[in-house]
C-alpha cells in the first residue's frame, strides 16, 4: 500500500540521487560547460561556472534540509520546530539561488528564467513555512492541554 | 504565569498522592506533572471537573490568578 511514509521514502531516495548528480556536476561541470559554450567566449563560460559554484552551497544546504525533513516525516515528527527550520532554510536557499541567477542573468539571459523559478519557489516555501509554523504552535498547544 | 495551579496544596490538604489523583482523574502522571508545574497551556473542563470531584473542592481552590 502506498502510504505517506512510502512517499517520503521515495522522496528521500530521489534526494540522494540529486546529491549524487550535484556531486557529479561539481566535478565535471567545467568540462560540460566548455562543451556547451565551446563556440562562445571563454569569459561567459567562466561567469556561468561561477554562478553554478556560487549556487552549490545553497543546493547542498537545500538537499540536506530535504533529507532531514523526510527523515522527520518518516519518524512521524511533522509539526515540529525542526520542520519549520528546515522549510525556512529551504526558502532562504531558493532566495539565494534566485539572487545569484538574477545577477548573472545579465551576462547570460537564460539564468533569468532560473531566477524567476527560484523566486516563485521561495514564495511558495514561505507560505508553506508559515502554515507549518502555525500548525507546530497549535500542536504544542494541544499537547499541553490537559 | 498569571494563573497559578495550587494542586500541590490541595493534594496535601486531602493527604492524597499524585499517582492516586492521576488514577482517579484518568490522566497520566506525566500530564498531572505538566499541570502541577504550570507548564500546561489549557485545562479541559472535563479534567477540571474530575479533579474537583476527586479532591472534593472548587475550581477556585486549584486555580488562582496572580498579577505578573
Amino acid at each position: 500500500m502506498y502510504t505517506s511514509v512510502t512517499s517520503a521514502k521515495v522522496t528521500r531516495v530521489i534526494t540522494v540521487l540529486f546529491c549524487v548528480l550535484l556531486s557529479v556536476l561539481m566535478v565535471f561541470g567545467p568540462k560540460l560547460l566548455q562543451l556547451y559554450f565551446g563556440y562562445l567566449a571563454d569569459a561567459l563560460t567562466k561567469k556561468v561556472l561561477l554562478a553554478f559554484y556560487l549556487c552549490c552551497p545553497a543546493a547542498w544546504a537545500a538537499l540536506i534540509s530535504i533529507l532531514r525533513l523526510m527523515t522527520n516525516i518518516i519518524r512521524g515528527e511533522i509539526f515540529t520546530p525542526q520542520t519549520v527550520f528546515s522549510m525556512r532554510l529551504l526558502s532562504w536557499c531558493c532566495a539565494y539561488v534566485s539572487l545569484v541567477c538574477l545577477i548573472f542573468g545579465f551576462f547570460w539571459a537564460p539564468l533569468l528564467v532560473f531566477a524567476l523559478g527560484a523566486a516563485f519557489m521561495t514564495l511558495m516555501l514561505r507560505v508553506l513555512k508559515s502554515v507549518m509554523a502555525r500548525a507546530s504552535e497549535l500542536r504544542a498547544e494541544n499537547d499541553l492541554t490537559i | 504565569m498569571a494563573i497559578v495551579v495550587n494542586l500541590d496544596v490541595m493534594l496535601a490538604k486531602r493527604k492524597m498522592s499524585s499517582g492516586e489523583l492521576a488514577a482517579r482523574v484518568g490522566i497520566t502522571q506525566a500530564n498531572l506533572s505538566i499541570l502541577k508545574t504550570g507548564k500546561a497551556k489549557a485545562v479541559r473542563f472535563s479534567t477540571l471537573e474530575s479533579i474537583c470531584e476527586a479532591l472534593q473542592c472548587q475550581p477556585g481552590d486549584i486555580l488562582e490568578y496572580q498579577k505578573e
